[in-house]
Protein backbone atom coordinates (compact mmCIF):
# COMPACT_ATOMS: atom_id res chain seq x y z
CA UNK A 1 0.00 0.00 0.00
CA UNK A 2 1.12 3.64 -0.85
CA UNK A 3 1.30 5.62 2.04
CA UNK A 4 0.71 9.23 1.14
CA UNK A 5 2.89 11.91 2.47
CA UNK A 6 2.44 15.51 3.14
CA UNK A 7 3.94 18.10 5.49
CA UNK A 8 1.00 20.35 7.04
CA UNK A 9 2.31 23.27 7.96
CA UNK A 10 -0.09 24.00 11.16
CA UNK A 11 -1.72 22.48 14.12
CA UNK A 12 -4.24 22.75 16.52
CA UNK A 13 -3.48 23.22 19.81
CA UNK A 14 -6.74 24.45 21.46
CA UNK A 15 -6.75 26.92 24.29
CA UNK A 16 -10.57 28.36 25.19
CA UNK A 17 -10.57 32.29 25.59
CA UNK A 18 -13.72 34.61 26.74
CA UNK A 19 -14.01 38.11 26.17
CA UNK A 20 -16.73 40.54 28.32
CA UNK A 21 -17.04 44.41 27.54
CA UNK A 22 -18.43 46.44 30.05
CA UNK A 23 -19.38 49.91 30.88
CA UNK A 24 -16.33 50.79 32.23
CA UNK A 25 -14.19 47.24 32.25
CA UNK A 26 -13.12 44.34 30.37
CA UNK A 27 -13.10 40.58 31.33
CA UNK A 28 -11.24 38.53 29.83
CA UNK A 29 -10.06 34.67 30.67
CA UNK A 30 -8.61 31.71 28.79
CA UNK A 31 -7.43 28.56 30.37
CA UNK A 32 -4.80 27.15 30.95
CA UNK A 33 -4.26 23.71 29.11
CA UNK A 34 -1.99 23.78 25.98
CA UNK A 35 -2.66 20.81 23.42
CA UNK A 36 -1.92 18.95 20.60
CA UNK A 37 -4.00 16.11 19.85
CA UNK A 38 -4.87 14.11 22.87
CA UNK A 39 -1.23 15.19 24.58
CA UNK A 40 -0.94 17.85 27.10
CA UNK A 41 1.86 20.23 25.95
CA UNK A 42 1.32 22.31 29.39
CA UNK A 43 -1.08 23.02 31.69
CA UNK A 44 -0.02 26.31 32.77
CA UNK A 45 -0.11 28.27 29.48
CA UNK A 46 -2.33 31.21 29.38
CA UNK A 47 -3.63 32.63 25.65
CA UNK A 48 -3.83 35.83 27.18
CA UNK A 49 -1.11 38.59 26.39
CA UNK A 50 -0.90 42.12 27.36
CA UNK A 51 0.25 44.91 24.77
CA UNK A 52 1.57 47.84 25.54
CA UNK A 53 -0.42 49.68 25.38
CA UNK A 54 -2.72 48.03 27.90
CA UNK A 55 -5.10 46.51 25.65
CA UNK A 56 -5.56 42.57 25.72
CA UNK A 57 -5.12 40.07 23.03
CA UNK A 58 -6.90 36.52 22.98
CA UNK A 59 -5.22 34.51 20.65
CA UNK A 60 -5.84 30.84 20.38
CA UNK A 61 -5.57 28.14 17.70
CA UNK A 62 -1.34 27.19 15.69
CA UNK A 63 0.96 28.63 18.74
CA UNK A 64 3.23 29.20 16.78
CA UNK A 65 1.29 31.77 14.59
CA UNK A 66 -0.02 33.26 17.85
CA UNK A 67 3.10 34.05 18.90
CA UNK A 68 4.27 35.24 15.11
CA UNK A 69 1.10 37.33 15.41
CA UNK A 70 2.13 38.29 19.31
CA UNK A 71 5.72 39.43 18.02
CA UNK A 72 4.80 41.05 14.99
CA UNK A 73 2.08 43.56 16.24
CA UNK A 74 4.40 44.49 19.38
CA UNK A 75 6.81 45.91 16.87
CA UNK A 76 3.90 47.50 14.70
CA UNK A 77 3.05 49.08 18.38
CA UNK A 78 6.08 50.20 18.94
CA UNK A 79 6.48 52.10 15.59
CA UNK A 80 3.37 53.65 15.77
CA UNK A 81 4.03 55.05 19.31
CA UNK A 82 7.08 56.41 17.68
CA UNK A 83 6.02 57.72 14.43
CA UNK A 84 2.87 59.61 16.44
CA UNK A 85 4.14 59.91 19.91
CA UNK A 86 0.83 58.52 21.58
CA UNK A 87 -0.23 55.38 22.29
CA UNK A 88 -2.28 53.45 20.13
CA UNK A 89 -6.06 52.98 21.01
CA UNK A 90 -7.62 49.75 21.26
CA UNK A 91 -9.83 50.50 18.17
CA UNK A 92 -7.12 51.84 16.28
CA UNK A 93 -4.99 48.42 17.27
CA UNK A 94 -7.62 46.27 15.93
CA UNK A 95 -7.88 47.81 12.68
CA UNK A 96 -4.06 47.47 12.26
CA UNK A 97 -4.38 43.31 13.65
CA UNK A 98 -7.54 43.09 10.38
CA UNK A 99 -4.97 44.80 8.01
CA UNK A 100 -2.24 42.27 8.98
CA UNK A 101 -4.03 39.35 9.01
CA UNK A 102 -4.93 40.21 5.55
CA UNK A 103 -2.08 40.74 4.61
CA UNK A 104 -1.23 36.97 4.75
CA UNK A 105 -4.59 36.02 3.11
CA UNK A 106 -3.25 33.10 0.72
CA UNK A 107 -0.90 31.55 3.86
CA UNK A 108 -3.19 32.73 7.16
CA UNK A 109 -2.16 32.88 10.81
CA UNK A 110 -4.11 29.75 11.68
CA UNK A 111 -5.21 31.38 14.76
CA UNK A 112 -8.72 32.12 16.33
CA UNK A 113 -7.83 36.24 17.77
CA UNK A 114 -9.43 38.95 19.86
CA UNK A 115 -8.47 42.41 21.37
CA UNK A 116 -9.53 43.96 24.29
CA UNK A 117 -9.49 46.91 25.85
CA UNK A 118 -10.72 50.22 26.89
CA UNK A 119 -11.86 52.90 24.40
CA UNK A 120 -10.91 56.94 24.35
CA UNK A 121 -13.88 56.99 26.84
CA UNK A 122 -13.00 54.03 29.06
CA UNK A 123 -15.90 52.17 27.59
CA UNK A 124 -14.92 48.07 27.42
CA UNK A 125 -14.40 47.10 23.79
CA UNK A 126 -14.09 43.81 22.12
CA UNK A 127 -13.04 42.67 18.51
CA UNK A 128 -13.21 39.39 17.03
CA UNK A 129 -11.67 38.24 14.14
CA UNK A 130 -11.61 35.37 11.88
CA UNK A 131 -8.13 33.89 10.45
CA UNK A 132 -8.26 36.12 7.33
CA UNK A 133 -8.65 39.42 9.00
CA UNK A 134 -12.41 39.60 9.23
CA UNK A 135 -13.36 42.26 12.30
CA UNK A 136 -16.38 42.77 14.48
CA UNK A 137 -17.26 44.74 17.36
CA UNK A 138 -19.03 42.71 19.91
CA UNK A 139 -20.10 42.93 23.36
CA UNK A 140 -18.61 39.40 24.28
CA UNK A 141 -16.72 36.88 22.58
CA UNK A 142 -15.67 33.37 22.80
CA UNK A 143 -13.18 31.33 20.51
CA UNK A 144 -11.30 28.03 20.70
CA UNK A 145 -11.95 24.66 21.48
CA UNK A 146 -14.95 24.94 23.59
CA UNK A 147 -16.59 27.47 21.75
CA UNK A 148 -19.72 25.63 21.06
CA UNK A 149 -20.23 24.57 25.22
CA UNK A 150 -19.70 28.71 26.09
CA UNK A 151 -21.06 30.88 23.22
CA UNK A 152 -24.77 29.95 23.86
CA UNK A 153 -24.09 30.34 27.65
CA UNK A 154 -23.28 33.92 27.16
CA UNK A 155 -26.20 34.07 24.84
CA UNK A 156 -28.50 33.55 27.21
CA UNK A 157 -26.11 34.84 30.35
CA UNK A 158 -25.97 38.20 28.86
CA UNK A 159 -28.30 38.54 26.31
CA UNK A 160 -31.05 37.35 27.94
CA UNK A 161 -32.07 35.41 25.28
CA UNK A 162 -35.51 32.92 25.52
CA UNK A 163 -36.11 34.77 28.39
CA UNK A 164 -39.56 36.62 29.30
CA UNK A 165 -37.62 40.17 29.47
CA UNK A 166 -34.65 39.68 26.43
CA UNK A 167 -31.72 42.39 26.76
CA UNK A 168 -28.36 43.48 27.61
CA UNK A 169 -28.39 42.28 31.49
CA UNK A 170 -25.75 44.70 32.96
CA UNK A 171 -23.34 43.28 35.67
CA UNK A 172 -20.10 44.70 37.63
CA UNK A 173 -17.59 43.54 36.38
CA UNK A 174 -17.13 40.92 39.86
CA UNK A 175 -20.43 39.40 38.84
CA UNK A 176 -18.95 38.68 35.48
CA UNK A 177 -15.59 37.07 36.78
CA UNK A 178 -17.82 35.08 38.85
CA UNK A 179 -20.32 34.26 35.41
CA UNK A 180 -17.14 32.81 34.00
CA UNK A 181 -16.03 30.82 36.74
CA UNK A 182 -18.94 28.97 36.69
CA UNK A 183 -18.91 28.47 33.23
CA UNK A 184 -15.17 27.21 32.49
CA UNK A 185 -16.30 24.92 35.25
CA UNK A 186 -19.30 23.59 33.41
CA UNK A 187 -17.07 23.30 29.71
CA UNK A 188 -14.19 21.35 31.52
CA UNK A 189 -17.15 18.86 31.87
CA UNK A 190 -17.94 18.03 28.49
CA UNK A 191 -14.51 19.21 26.53
CA UNK A 192 -11.21 17.24 26.48
CA UNK A 193 -9.36 20.00 25.55
CA UNK A 194 -10.37 22.33 28.15
CA UNK A 195 -8.85 21.94 31.89
CA UNK A 196 -6.15 22.84 34.57
CA UNK A 197 -7.50 25.99 35.33
CA UNK A 198 -8.61 29.66 34.49
CA UNK A 199 -6.78 32.70 33.98
CA UNK A 200 -9.10 35.92 34.36
CA UNK A 201 -7.97 39.46 34.00
CA UNK A 202 -10.18 42.44 34.99
CA UNK A 203 -9.00 45.57 33.03
CA UNK A 204 -10.61 49.04 34.28
CA UNK A 205 -9.35 52.53 33.61
CA UNK A 206 -8.24 53.10 37.58
CA UNK A 207 -7.17 50.17 38.78
CA UNK A 208 -5.38 48.68 35.12
CA UNK A 209 -5.01 44.79 35.15
CA UNK A 210 -6.05 42.56 37.84
CA UNK A 211 -5.51 38.78 37.76
CA UNK A 212 -7.56 36.05 39.22
CA UNK A 213 -6.26 32.09 38.84
CA UNK A 214 -9.14 29.43 39.51
CA UNK A 215 -7.97 25.35 39.35
CA UNK A 216 -10.22 23.48 36.87
CA UNK A 217 -9.96 19.36 36.57
CA UNK A 218 -7.07 18.47 35.91
CA UNK A 219 -7.86 15.05 33.81
CA UNK B 1 -22.52 20.43 7.48
CA UNK B 2 -20.42 18.66 4.42
CA UNK B 3 -21.15 15.30 3.43
CA UNK B 4 -21.93 13.98 6.90
CA UNK B 5 -25.08 11.71 6.92
CA UNK B 6 -25.84 12.30 10.55
CA UNK B 7 -25.89 16.04 10.06
CA UNK B 8 -27.91 15.54 6.67
CA UNK B 9 -31.24 16.12 8.15
CA UNK B 10 -30.33 17.95 11.20
CA UNK B 11 -32.54 18.44 14.49
CA UNK B 12 -31.28 17.56 18.35
CA UNK B 13 -32.82 15.72 21.55
CA UNK B 14 -31.99 16.31 25.26
CA UNK B 15 -32.73 14.29 28.29
CA UNK B 16 -32.37 15.60 32.01
CA UNK B 17 -33.26 13.95 35.40
CA UNK B 18 -34.78 14.84 38.46
CA UNK B 19 -36.36 14.17 41.30
CA UNK B 20 -38.68 11.29 40.74
CA UNK B 21 -39.26 13.22 37.35
CA UNK B 22 -37.34 13.21 34.48
CA UNK B 23 -37.56 15.50 31.12
CA UNK B 24 -36.72 14.68 26.99
CA UNK B 25 -37.10 17.32 24.31
CA UNK B 26 -36.50 17.79 21.19
CA UNK B 27 -36.61 20.56 18.79
CA UNK B 28 -39.28 20.20 15.25
CA UNK B 29 -37.27 20.84 12.10
CA UNK B 30 -36.91 18.95 9.60
CA UNK B 31 -34.46 19.75 6.72
CA UNK B 32 -32.38 18.74 4.00
CA UNK B 33 -28.74 20.07 4.26
CA UNK B 34 -29.38 23.74 4.36
CA UNK B 35 -32.95 23.77 3.14
CA UNK B 36 -35.98 23.61 5.82
CA UNK B 37 -38.62 21.21 4.36
CA UNK B 38 -40.92 20.67 7.56
CA UNK B 39 -41.13 22.20 10.71
CA UNK B 40 -43.33 19.80 12.72
CA UNK B 41 -40.65 17.09 13.05
CA UNK B 42 -40.77 15.36 16.18
CA UNK B 43 -38.11 13.24 17.13
CA UNK B 44 -39.58 11.86 20.26
CA UNK B 45 -41.14 8.22 20.50
CA UNK B 46 -43.19 6.93 23.58
CA UNK B 47 -43.31 2.98 24.24
CA UNK B 48 -45.60 2.16 27.06
CA UNK B 49 -46.37 4.82 29.51
CA UNK B 50 -43.57 6.05 31.49
CA UNK B 51 -40.98 4.91 28.50
CA UNK B 52 -39.55 7.42 26.02
CA UNK B 53 -37.27 7.23 22.94
CA UNK B 54 -35.85 10.20 20.98
CA UNK B 55 -33.84 9.64 17.52
CA UNK B 56 -31.48 12.38 15.86
CA UNK B 57 -29.91 11.68 12.56
CA UNK B 58 -30.60 10.80 9.17
CA UNK B 59 -34.37 11.35 9.37
CA UNK B 60 -35.73 8.18 7.06
CA UNK B 61 -33.81 5.90 10.12
CA UNK B 62 -35.54 8.02 12.88
CA UNK B 63 -38.38 6.43 11.15
CA UNK B 64 -37.48 3.08 10.42
CA UNK B 65 -35.82 2.39 13.98
CA UNK B 66 -38.81 4.05 15.73
CA UNK B 67 -41.26 1.80 14.24
CA UNK B 68 -39.24 -1.50 14.36
CA UNK B 69 -38.92 -0.86 18.31
CA UNK B 70 -42.91 -0.45 18.04
CA UNK B 71 -42.90 -3.74 16.40
CA UNK B 72 -40.62 -5.11 18.95
CA UNK B 73 -41.97 -4.19 22.40
CA UNK B 74 -45.64 -4.73 21.10
CA UNK B 75 -44.36 -8.73 20.78
CA UNK B 76 -42.82 -7.99 24.43
CA UNK B 77 -45.61 -7.07 25.81
CA UNK B 78 -47.89 -9.38 24.66
CA UNK B 79 -45.23 -12.51 24.52
CA UNK B 80 -43.88 -12.00 27.90
CA UNK B 81 -47.11 -10.44 29.42
CA UNK B 82 -45.96 -7.36 31.32
CA UNK B 83 -45.02 -3.82 31.03
CA UNK B 84 -41.89 -2.69 29.26
CA UNK B 85 -39.12 -0.92 31.54
CA UNK B 86 -36.92 1.70 30.79
CA UNK B 87 -33.80 -0.42 31.04
CA UNK B 88 -35.67 -3.22 28.97
CA UNK B 89 -36.37 -1.09 26.60
CA UNK B 90 -32.77 0.58 26.38
CA UNK B 91 -31.27 -3.04 25.96
CA UNK B 92 -33.89 -3.21 22.89
CA UNK B 93 -33.05 -0.73 21.25
CA UNK B 94 -29.12 -0.76 21.67
CA UNK B 95 -29.68 -4.91 20.41
CA UNK B 96 -31.44 -3.41 17.26
CA UNK B 97 -29.01 -1.33 16.18
CA UNK B 98 -25.71 -3.46 16.94
CA UNK B 99 -27.83 -6.03 14.66
CA UNK B 100 -27.01 -3.51 12.04
CA UNK B 101 -23.11 -3.47 13.11
CA UNK B 102 -21.43 -3.70 9.93
CA UNK B 103 -24.18 -1.20 8.05
CA UNK B 104 -25.31 1.07 10.46
CA UNK B 105 -28.77 2.82 10.74
CA UNK B 106 -27.57 6.58 10.98
CA UNK B 107 -28.92 7.61 14.27
CA UNK B 108 -28.38 8.24 17.58
CA UNK B 109 -30.85 7.51 20.32
CA UNK B 110 -31.80 9.03 23.86
CA UNK B 111 -34.09 6.71 26.22
CA UNK B 112 -35.47 8.39 29.20
CA UNK B 113 -37.53 6.58 31.41
CA UNK B 114 -39.32 6.47 35.31
CA UNK B 115 -40.74 3.20 36.90
CA UNK B 116 -43.34 4.31 38.52
CA UNK B 117 -43.47 2.75 41.85
CA UNK B 118 -40.42 3.81 43.08
CA UNK B 119 -39.80 7.11 41.21
CA UNK B 120 -36.65 5.82 39.98
CA UNK B 121 -35.60 7.83 36.57
CA UNK B 122 -33.38 6.73 33.56
CA UNK B 123 -31.76 8.37 31.41
CA UNK B 124 -29.16 6.90 28.84
CA UNK B 125 -27.87 7.61 25.26
CA UNK B 126 -26.37 5.16 22.77
CA UNK B 127 -24.53 5.82 19.53
CA UNK B 128 -25.79 4.34 15.98
CA UNK B 129 -24.44 1.17 16.74
CA UNK B 130 -25.71 0.69 20.30
CA UNK B 131 -23.29 1.51 22.71
CA UNK B 132 -24.47 1.15 26.15
CA UNK B 133 -24.12 4.00 28.67
CA UNK B 134 -24.44 4.55 31.93
CA UNK B 135 -27.85 5.82 33.55
CA UNK B 136 -27.02 9.39 33.52
CA UNK B 137 -28.00 12.61 34.31
CA UNK B 138 -27.94 14.74 31.48
CA UNK B 139 -27.34 13.82 27.87
CA UNK B 140 -27.69 15.12 24.15
CA UNK B 141 -27.57 13.99 20.80
CA UNK B 142 -27.87 15.83 17.59
CA UNK B 143 -26.28 18.30 15.45
CA UNK B 144 -26.55 21.13 18.79
CA UNK B 145 -25.31 18.08 21.04
CA UNK B 146 -22.17 20.41 21.49
CA UNK B 147 -24.05 23.58 21.79
CA UNK B 148 -26.33 21.90 24.28
CA UNK B 149 -23.57 19.82 26.40
CA UNK B 150 -22.31 23.58 27.91
CA UNK B 151 -25.67 24.96 28.67
CA UNK B 152 -26.94 21.70 30.15
CA UNK B 153 -23.73 20.91 32.25
CA UNK B 154 -24.70 24.62 33.62
CA UNK B 155 -28.25 24.30 34.40
CA UNK B 156 -28.44 20.61 35.46
CA UNK B 157 -28.75 20.83 39.51
CA UNK B 158 -29.56 16.98 41.26
CA UNK B 159 -32.92 16.49 42.46
CA UNK B 160 -34.30 18.94 40.75
CA UNK B 161 -38.70 19.19 40.96
CA UNK B 162 -40.74 19.09 38.15
CA UNK B 163 -40.88 23.02 37.49
CA UNK B 164 -36.74 23.50 37.82
CA UNK B 165 -36.39 20.42 35.83
CA UNK B 166 -39.13 21.94 32.72
CA UNK B 167 -36.91 24.94 33.00
CA UNK B 168 -33.45 23.79 32.77
CA UNK B 169 -34.26 21.33 29.68
CA UNK B 170 -35.95 23.90 27.85
CA UNK B 171 -33.63 26.91 28.31
CA UNK B 172 -30.98 24.24 27.65
CA UNK B 173 -32.19 23.15 24.50
CA UNK B 174 -33.55 26.65 23.15
CA UNK B 175 -30.30 28.52 23.73
CA UNK B 176 -28.63 25.12 22.08
CA UNK B 177 -30.64 25.31 19.05
CA UNK B 178 -30.01 29.21 18.37
CA UNK B 179 -26.50 28.80 17.62
CA UNK B 180 -27.14 25.73 14.95
CA UNK B 181 -28.39 26.60 11.62
CA UNK B 182 -29.95 22.25 11.51
CA UNK B 183 -32.17 22.36 14.47
CA UNK B 184 -34.47 24.81 16.01
CA UNK B 185 -37.91 26.01 14.58
CA UNK B 186 -39.93 25.35 17.87
CA UNK B 187 -39.57 22.55 20.13
CA UNK B 188 -41.68 19.91 22.44
CA UNK B 189 -40.69 19.19 26.23
CA UNK B 190 -42.08 15.94 27.96
CA UNK B 191 -42.07 15.61 31.92
CA UNK B 192 -42.40 12.17 32.94
CA UNK B 193 -43.34 11.85 36.71
CA UNK B 194 -45.15 8.89 38.59
CA UNK B 195 -48.86 10.16 38.36
CA UNK B 196 -48.78 11.97 35.11
CA UNK B 197 -46.92 12.92 32.12
CA UNK B 198 -47.03 16.80 30.74
CA UNK B 199 -46.07 17.86 27.14
CA UNK B 200 -45.37 21.41 26.39
CA UNK B 201 -44.63 22.69 22.89
CA UNK B 202 -42.27 25.58 23.17
CA UNK B 203 -42.11 28.09 20.19
CA UNK B 204 -38.52 29.43 20.24
CA UNK B 205 -36.87 31.48 17.49
CA UNK B 206 -38.54 30.52 14.28
CA UNK B 207 -35.50 30.98 11.56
Amino acid sequence: MVKEHGWYPYEFQSGTTVAVAGDDYVVVASDTRLTENYAIQSRTHSNVYKMHNNSLLLSTGFLGDVLTLKKTLEGRIKTYEYTHSKPISTPALAQMISIMMYGRRFFPYYTNTVITGLDTDGKGCVYAFDPVGSMTKQLYACEGSAMPLILPILDARILGKNTSNPGHVKRTKEETVTMIKDIYMAACERNVELGDGVVIHTLTKDKGIETDVHPLRKD
Amino acid sequence: MGDDIMSYNGGVALAMKGKECVAIACDKRYGVQNRTIATNFTKIFQYGDHCFVALCGLATDVQTVSERLKFRTNLYELREQRKLKPIVLYNMLTNLLYERRFGPYFVYALVAGLDPKTGETFVYDSDNIGAISDNVNLATVGTASDFIFGLGELFFKPNMNPDELFEATSQALLNGVDRDSASGWGAIVYVIEKDKITLRELKGRQD
